[in-house]
């Protein structure tokens, strides 16, 4: 069995594959797999506690960050704390670990989450995450000023622990002081956290729901958008396509993830979209792509001309989304 | 006096009703063309959410079904001297149409459209109000089934369909021999109103004024 170490700081992402969503994916030579578990994950919290939280509120607070994924509808995932541990981590173990770590380096990041999985069918070995004591946090239930919530970033982290990816649904500003300031979001999965203090990040967005159903769905009882985005006659690679229920209001979004321009977005509601497509400029391109992949973002902002049917277990016409250069 | 104006009176009232019956055809056959207006379907929009709570829209879409056309047909048994029972069905093709605007990022506004099917299969009462020569006013509510597809057969449900409104029928050959020996003209408004079928805006029904013009067959 061939193995692979990954490691994913917050922002971290692995080549994502266009087959769907933002899910963590990579190239074989029968083409893309994406990564998933395929038992039930059972996962240790470490024995030490942090500054403001005991080893049992973090366990606490990962239960329900796992129950909460859990409860997305039409998916079979199964979790359980098999118990406290004193291992790290982030080492290689053969279990799954989540934990406080001091990472003072990692000045931006609040916590992170690595995986060692099987090369050849994508099944997830081993997943360990750990959250930054650089910052301090809070299980207060309503949040607690100047303190990260840590079931908000914990269901960010245990959605990365199962598969996902990261969202681009959010709009940020460059901060004078370096990063990003978050404007608005609609995404757990969103690279970005809200200030400290905030816990809208406790609830999983439609976003979110699509991207886990196209995992672990059967995919039954959703639907699919796909097509392509070009600017001339060139396809364009990295471009945020983003779909909206026009009966719910539900916001699911995407990337092209070609030289051709091809995406595909799976685990859609059945009904009637707006597709719009952007430039990937609202956070790190690095947040989404292992490396440079010639990510176009010199275009504007449009919208696809026609209304968008996705049938429920089915997919609607291929989309062609042409866009005109900044 | 009084007493010879109101037996004349009623005598005159008897002889109308008779007159009326006796031209009201048992069976009417109608098909005709019909206009749906436009019918709004509500405002959506797509919208994050900020740090404290609030929306911040990324764009905003209006939703309506537009002005569509097609055809229906009914058939009518009288089963009072002024009530008719009506079993009826309607086609009509639209478009469903998305106005987006105000995009965060200044995408330019348009609107997105997709055709759409909708049919209805509807049972309805129809009452005849006092007729005058030829003209033959009528006023009619019914309700039953809708069935919505989108024409490129990709979505389709089903939901619920109701009617009020009124007409008049212009009776054109009323005692000729022959199928086609009894014929009048239909016209009707009346305000069409659609639960239920595809999931499109936030309006949970759809209200249309709707117009109607047929040939009627009686018999």
């Amino acid at each position: 069995m061939s193995r692979l170490i990954a490691s994913f700081l917050l922002a971290g992402l692995m080549a994502a594959t266009p087959m769907a969503y933002l899910k963590l994916g990579f190239f074989t030579s029968t083409g893309l797999v994406g990564i998933h578990w395929t038992q039930p994950v059972s996962y240790f919290v470490t024995n030490r506690d942090a500054d403001g939280v005991t080893a049992a509120q973090l366990q606490a607070a990962m239960g329900r960050a796992f129950s909460t994924w859990a409860s997305v509808p039409r998916v079979a995932v199964t979790h359980s704390f098999t118990g406290f541990t004193g291992a790290e981590p982030f080492a290689a173990d053969g279990i799954n670990v989540i934990g406080f770590r001091a990472r003072p380096e990692l000045d931006r990041t609040l916590g992170a989450a690595t995986f060692e999985f099987d090369e050849v069918t994508g099944q997830i070995l081993e997943s360990d995450i750990f959250f930054n004591t650089t910052f301090k946090w809070s299980v207060a239930p309503a949040g607690q000023a100047e303190r990260f919530d840590l079931e908000s970033v914990g269901l960010h982290e245990v959605g990365h622990l199962l598969g996902m990816g990261h969202s681009a649904l959010g709009e940020t500003e460059i901060r004078s002081t370096g990063g990003r300031r978050v404007l608005g979001k609609r995404a757990v999965m969103f690279p970005i956290a809200y200030p400290a203090g905030n816990i809208e990040d406790r609830t999983l967005e439609a976003d979110d729901r699509a991207g886990f159903a196209d995992i672990y769905g059967s995919g039954a009882q959703t639907g699919t958008i796909s097509g392509r985005v070009t600017l001339g006659n060139a396809g364009i690679f990295g471009a945020h396509v983003t779909a909206l229920h026009t009966g719910t209001g539900d916001l699911v979004s995407t990337f092209s993830l070609t030289a051709a321009g091809d995406f595909t977005m799976a685990g859609l509601a059945p009904g009637l979209y707006v597709v719009r497509v952007e430039p990937l400029d609202d956070a790190d391109l690095d947040s989404f792509f292992d490396e440079d992949t010639g990510v176009n973002i010199s275009f504007k902002p449009a919208f696809f001309a026609k209304l968008v049917p996705v049938p429920r277990g089915g997919a609607g016409p291929s989309l062609h989304i042409v866009v005109n250069a900044k | 006096m009084t007493r010879v104006l109101l037996a004349l009176t009623t005598c005159v009232f008897a002889t109308t009703v008779t007159a009326a019956s006796a031209q009201t055809p048992r069976v009417e056959v109608t098909l005709g063309g019909v206009v749906s207006g436009r019918a709004s379907a509500g405002d959506v929009n797509a919208t994050l959410v900020d740090s404290g709570g609030n929306a911040l829209t990324l764009f905003k879409t209006s939703n309506r079904v537009a002005t569509g056309t097609g055809a229906e047909a009914q058939i009518a048994v009288r089963i009072r001297p002024r009530l008719l029972i009506e079993l009826g069905g309607s086609w009509v093709k639209a478009n469903l149409e998305t106005r987006v605007t105000s995009d965060f990022e200044d995408a330019a506004p348009m609107t997105a459209r997709l055709g759409l099917h909708q049919f209805t299969v509807e049972g309805s009462l129809q009452y005849r109000l006092s007729r005058r020569g030829r003209w033959d006013p009528f006023v009619r509510a019914g309700a039953g089934w809708l069935r919505e597809l989108t024409t490129d057969r990709t979505l389709v449900a089903n939901g619920l369909s109701a009617n009020l409104g009124g007409g008049i029928k212009y009776w054109v050959r009323e005692s000729r021999p022959g199928l086609f020996g009894r014929l009048a003209l239909r016209a009707e408004v009346r305000l069409g109103a659609r639960h239920g079928g595809i999931a499109f805006g936030d309006a949970g029904t759809r209200l249309a004024p709707m117009f109607a013009a047929g040939l009627v067959i009686g018999r």
